[in-house]
Parts: structure tokens; C-alpha cells; sequence
């Protein structure tokens, strides 16, 4: 009993001691954001980027004083300053470009102002976590009215559950809006719609410069789009072929009509669903693991730009407006490489425990081991600990057990018999 | 004899419980008027925009409700035990000490136990009242590992208590605290759900680690 009483106090200062002494250490010696800024320079029609210098930078490298900590650099090896950087990439800085005068710009025989710029550009993300089921999901969705009596959008009384049923329910009352709900499953059904729902995508907000309702999944795999008009149901069956195995779809209504979002399979692909009939137009990236990587997809008047990354590499493809692949490149992120302040740390701790995980909205418990270096770890508590035996002269099978505890959790294992020593424990 | 003991911490707590549970019922209502609060301001479709996409929270006045539970309980169960090392005594009685520690423990568990299931469900049902069951079902997620620190509390502050050494016992007041901090990471509303089970887990293994101070206690291990 007594044995099981110091384990279970021992476990518990471990697993306490794995989460809140990486936590300290991120704390004291945590970079700043980590993650490479990759674009398709129309100037240069390269690559370009903007990254986070780790370590000491090299002799003269650093221009810009107030973000000494930044380079910004090209394929090719050239360094901008920060004001060169952001004149190369005019679509994403069109305002400073305007305040520095450099507008209107040409650029490829066309001439581009600053609103022509402001209305052609189009920027969207998909993060692992916006990935539905990597975060605890809002369960109950509204159906804007897309034509709205009056200027701005509006919240509908209602929101509505996707199960067996298109089922709304009124937020004055919190009861079931019988007739609505009747009203779209019908309409669903009319349309070929199998119950039960598998997926509602939509932005469900009302600061958006109009709205295009929500796209439903049904249970065959089938994509719906769906509105309301007029306070009536407006149900189209896609043409998305229901055997591509839809994951996600990210609506995100914008004023360039265009594409109404992203839709992610089930097999890693990712496309733009178009404006001109739900035409799937795929995004030739390599190597996406929707699971690990930010995804993005810039739009400008002349370029699109898919920019992908994981925490090591980041990848980037440039297409024309037809997007049709012109140019790719890979690039391993500088801040990827480790400090000498994380090198040190994993030669000491043997594994962290972490709680939260950027690539999911929900809490984890997550093990991290650093390779060779935890058994490095390992190595050096297991000797501390040998010759602290050997020098009190030890010995028994509570000895043992500590040396197991310590063969599996290294310094924390160490720490917790501070907590619970082997000679204060009565037979 | 043990039947005797769970009915002396019985007798011993009803009083206190009561007070646990008056303060408990108060901090419910607030969370009540709250929520009511929230739907006289702003239209109801706003107030579920906010609550449910926005994860408002207007029960987070109910975060750290469980862990003083907790805590208050241990601090009236052991309190007076530790006093004049009054708790020796109980402890010399012709049942094993690990039997005894736990039957103290177990009615005190019981008490927070079901004072927090309480909370839970007055909170469910008030949800329930305004929103729809899958907002019900993530407030009652989120609230969970609140619930789950307040059980928490209680084993750390008897951790601390029953330990006869301060060394030890500031040791073993970092462990508790860091443990019980497991279940208030935050996050966003309902983030905890898939690893309630794992945390329910720990702190199971982590509930005999109270028989040690007790036996340090016993055996005059100071």
C-alpha cells in the first residue's frame, strides 16, 4: 500500500513536472513567431520571403533597425530592406505603395491603381484546426437571408442542426421552428438530399460584403448549396462528383466572385470551388498534409499563390490566373532550426508534455521525445541517480522501481523522489 | 469500526457541506442572472452568435467555484484532525491506516463529489432553458475538467495537510497546485473533451498518493 501510495504521488509530480517545466522554459526562452512569410513577387516573378534571423546575424545583414530581428531575402539569395521587400510584393502593400507615391504601377503592359488592386485581391486560409472535428464545432449554424430588405446582412431568429432533418431552431424561444424546418427538408429531398447531413459550411457571420449560404454535405457524399431568398429555401445539387470524398469545405464570400471557397477531400487534395457551376478547380500542391500544414492561397490581378508549411518547411506555387502551375519552390524555414537555449534543453529533459497543439482546437496530452538527445537525457539522470545509490549504499526493490522510474522520465523521475525519499518512507 | 468513522466525517461535515453547498447555489444563481442578463441586453439570435461561435463564456464565473469547494472541505475535514495531532488517534484504532485515510477521504470526495454534480447539472439545466442541447453539451464539456479540479483541490489540500513537514509539505503543495492547474488550461469552449478521460485517469493514480503524509504522519516519520 505504501509502495502504491509513493508511485502514485511520484507519477503524478512527473507528469506535472513534464508539463509545466517546458511550459517555463518556452516562457523564458520562446522566439517570436517562428513561421516564414513566402510570396510570388510580380516584380521579380520569384519567389520571396520574410523570416524570423536565428542566431547571430552576419556582419551587415540587418538594415532595418526596428525589425532587426527579420530578413527578407529571394530565392536567389538577394537581402531587401523592409521597404524594398514590400515595393516588390505592390498587391499585398498597395497602401504603403500609395503612400510612398509609387502608385498607379505598371506592370506587365497592364496599369493598376490603388482600387483596382484593393477589389482584385483575395486571401484564403485553411489551418488544420478550421478542419472540421479538429475543433470542437459550433453544432447549430445560421442560414443568413441573402436578400436582405435592407443595406447590411442581418442574423436570422433562427439557427439551424443538420441530422435527420434540416431542423431550425428559434433563438427568441428555443423551440423548433416546425414549418421552417419542414420547408428545407423538403426542399433538400426534392433536390436528391440523403439525410442524415454529414458537413455544413458556411461564414456565419454577418461582416461579409454579401452572403452565398451554406454548402451541405449529405450523407452519399453529395454537395448542396443552399440559401435563403426571400425567406424561401434555394437548394442547388451541385455537380461535385459525391465520389471525391469531401473533408472540409471554407466559405468565404468575397466581392471578386470568383470562387466561393476551398473544399478539401479525404485523400489531401484541395480545390477551388468556382462560381462558374461548382467547377472543382484542383491546386497543384505536393506533399500537403492537411493535417500538419497552414495552407493559403493569395490572389492577385495577375498571380494566384498557394503557400503551404508545416513547422520545418515551407512550400509555395505560383499559377496565372487560370491557375495553371508556373513556378514552385521549397524552402526550409530558419526558425525551424533549433536555439542553443532548445539544444541544451533537450540534452536535459528527456520528453515534454504539452496540452495544447496549434493544429487543433481541442486540448491534448501530447508526448514529445527528442530523438538520441532524451536518451542523452536519460543517460545523465540514470547516472546521477547510480552514484547517489551507490554513495548512500542503497539497495532493495524500492531502489529498483526508482531506477525504473528514472530509466523512463530521466530528471523528472529524479525531482519526484526529492518528493517522496526512500528513508522517510516507514517499512 | 470503519462504518462508525464514515459516520463521524459525516457528522463532522454535514454542517460545512451545507455552507459548500449554499455558497455553490449562490454562484449558480449568478450565473443564471448572467445568462438572463445577456438576453435582456441583446437579441437572442446575437446572444447565440456570441455564445455559441464566439464561445462567450457567462458561466465563467464558475471556473475556480469547484477547486475553493474543494479546498473548503479538506480545510474543515483535516483541519481539526491536524490540530494537536488529534488525527493520531483515529489513526492508532484497530484498522489499518490506509483503510482509515481513505475512509476519511472517501466521504470528503463524496461531499465535493456531489456538490460539483450539482453545479453540473444546475448549469445543464439552465442552459438548456435558452439554447439549444448542443450548447448545453459543450457548456457541460467545458465545465467538466473545472469540476474535475475541484476533486483535485480536495486530494491536494488533504496532500498538504496530513504532511507533518513544511519541507515536504511546500513540495507536495507545488505538485498539487500544479496538478489541479491540468484541468484549468483554458482553451476554447469544450476543448477539453477528448482528454477528460486521460485527466480522470490521472487523477485516479493520483488519489493513494494521500496515504503517504498519513503514514509519514503514523509512523512519526518527521
Amino acid at each position: 500500500m505504501l509502495l502504491l501510495a509513493r508511485y502514485a504521488l511520484m507519477l503524478t509530480a512527473v507528469l506535472v513536472l513534464a508539463v509545466y517545466v517546458p511550459m517555463l522554459f518556452d516562457a523564458s526562452f520562446g522566439e517570436r513567431d517562428k513561421k516564414t512569410h513566402m510570396f510570388y513577387s510580380p516584380v521579380l516573378k520569384k519567389f520571396i520571403w520574410r523570416e524570423l534571423v536565428v542566431g547571430t546575424p552576419p556582419e551587415g545583414e540587418i538594415e532595418d533597425v526596428h525589425h532587426a530581428q527579420y530578413v527578407q531575402m529571394d530565392q536567389d539569395g538577394n537581402r531587401y530592406t523592409r521597404r524594398d521587400f514590400e515595393t516588390m510584393l505592390p498587391f499585398i502593400y498597395y497602401k504603403n505603395m500609395d503612400v510612398w507615391g509609387l502608385l498607379p504601377l505598371e506592370l506587365e503592359g497592364q496599369v493598376f491603381d490603388k482600387e483596382v488592386m484593393r477589389d482584385e485581391r483575395q486571401v484564403m486560409e485553411l489551418k488544420p484546426r478550421q478542419i472540421a472535428g479538429r475543433s470542437p464545432g459550433d453544432g447549430v449554424h445560421p442560414l443568413i437571408e441573402s436578400v436582405p430588405d435592407r443595406a447590411g446582412l442581418v442574423f436570422p431568429e433562427e439557427r439551424f442542426r443538420l441530422d435527420q432533418a434540416m431542423s431550425f431552431i428559434n433563438a427568441d424561444f428555443n423551440v423548433l421552428d416546425r414549418e421552417k424546418s419542414i420547408a428545407y427538408t423538403q426542399a433538400l429531398s426534392e433536390e436528391g438530399f440523403v439525410f442524415p447531413g454529414r458537413l455544413v459550411a458556411g461564414k456565419p457571420t454577418i461582416l461579409k460584403p454579401f452572403d452565398e449560404g451554406v454548402f451541405l454535405v449529405d450523407h452519399a457524399g453529395a454537395v448542396f448549396h443552399v440559401k435563403q431568398v426571400e425567406g424561401e429555401p434555394w437548394v442547388v445539387r451541385t455537380p461535385i462528383d459525391p465520389a471525391i470524398g469531401v473533408r472540409h469545405i471554407k466559405i468565404s464570400e468575397n466581392s471578386r466572385r470568383d470562387f466561393y471557397g476551398l473544399l478539401l477531400t479525404n485523400d489531401d487534395k484541395i480545390f477551388v470551388i468556382s462560381y462558374d457551376n461548382y467547377e472543382l478547380i484542383p491546386l497543384p500542391v505536393d506533399n500537403y498534409d492537411p493535417d500538419r500544414m497552414d495552407f493559403k492561397l493569395i490572389v492577385n490581378p495577375l498571380y494566384r499563390t498557394a503557400v503551404y508549411s508545416d513547422d520545418t518547411v515551407i512550400r509555395a506555387v505560383a499559377m496565372d490566373s487560370e491557375y495553371t502551375p508556373i513556378d514552385s519552390y521549397e524552402h526550409v524555414m530558419a526558425g525551424a532550426t533549433p536555439t542553443l537555449a532548445e539544444q541544451v534543453f533537450s540534452y536535459i529533459v528527456p520528453f515534454r508534455v504539452d496540452m495544447s497543439d496549434p493544429n487543433t482546437g481541442y486540448a491534448v496530452l501530447r508526448v514529445t521525445t527528442f530523438g538520441v538527445n532524451s536518451l542523452i537525457a536519460i543517460g545523465m539522470a540514470l547516472a546521477a541517480f547510480v552514484a547517489v545509490a551507490l554513495r548512500t549504499r542503497a539497495k532493495g526493490r524500492m531502489l529498483a522501481l526508482d531506477g525504473v522510474l528514472v530509466a523512463f522520465s530521466g530528471i523528472y523521475g529524479l525531482l519526484a523522489m526529492i518528493l517522496a525519499p526512500r528513508e522517510n518512507v516507514c517499512p | 469500526m470503519l462504518k462508525a468513522l464514515l459516520l463521524k466525517e459525516f457528522v463532522k461535515l454535514r454542517a460545512f457541506w451545507i455552507v459548500a453547498l449554499v455558497f455553490n447555489m449562490c454562484m449558480l444563481g449568478y450565473v443564471y442572472i448572467t445568462m438572463n442578463g445577456l438576453f435582456r441586453l441583446d437579441h437572442a439570435e446575437v446572444v447565440w452568435y456570441r455564445v455559441i461561435h464566439l464561445g462567450q463564456l457567462y458561466y465563467s464565473s464558475l471556473t475556480y467555484v469547484p477547486a475553493v469547494t474543494g479546498l473548503f472541505i479538506a480545510a474543515v475535514q483535516f483541519f481539526p484532525e491536524m490540530r494537536n495531532q488529534r488525527f493520531r488517534i483515529s489513526l492508532h484504532l484497530p484498522i489499518a491506516p490506509h483503510l482509515i485515510v481513505m475512509g476519511h477521504v472517501f466521504v470528503g470526495f463524496l461531499a465535493v463529489a456531489v456538490i460539483l454534480i450539482i453545479d453540473l447539472a444546475g448549469l445543464g439545466l439552465m442552459t438548456h432553458t435558452r439554447f439549444p442541447g448542443e450548447v448545453v453539451a459543450r457548456a457541460l464539456t467545458t465545465a467538466a475538467p473545472w469540476m474535475l479540479a475541484g476533486l483535485s483541490t480536495y486530494l491536494g489540500a488533504t496532500l498538504v495537510l496530513l504532511e507533518p513537514t513544511w519541507k515536504i509539505r511546500m513540495l507536495n503543495f507545488a505538485v498539487a497546485a500544479g496538478m489541479t492547474g491540468l484541468f484549468l488550461r483554458g482553451g476554447v469552449p469544450g476543448a477539453y473533451g477528448p482528454i477528460l478521460p486521460i485527466l480522470c485517469a490521472a487523477l485516479l493514480i493520483y488519489t493513494p498518493s494521500v496515504l503517504l503524509p498519513a503514514y509519514r504522519f503514523r509512523y512519526r516519520r518527521v
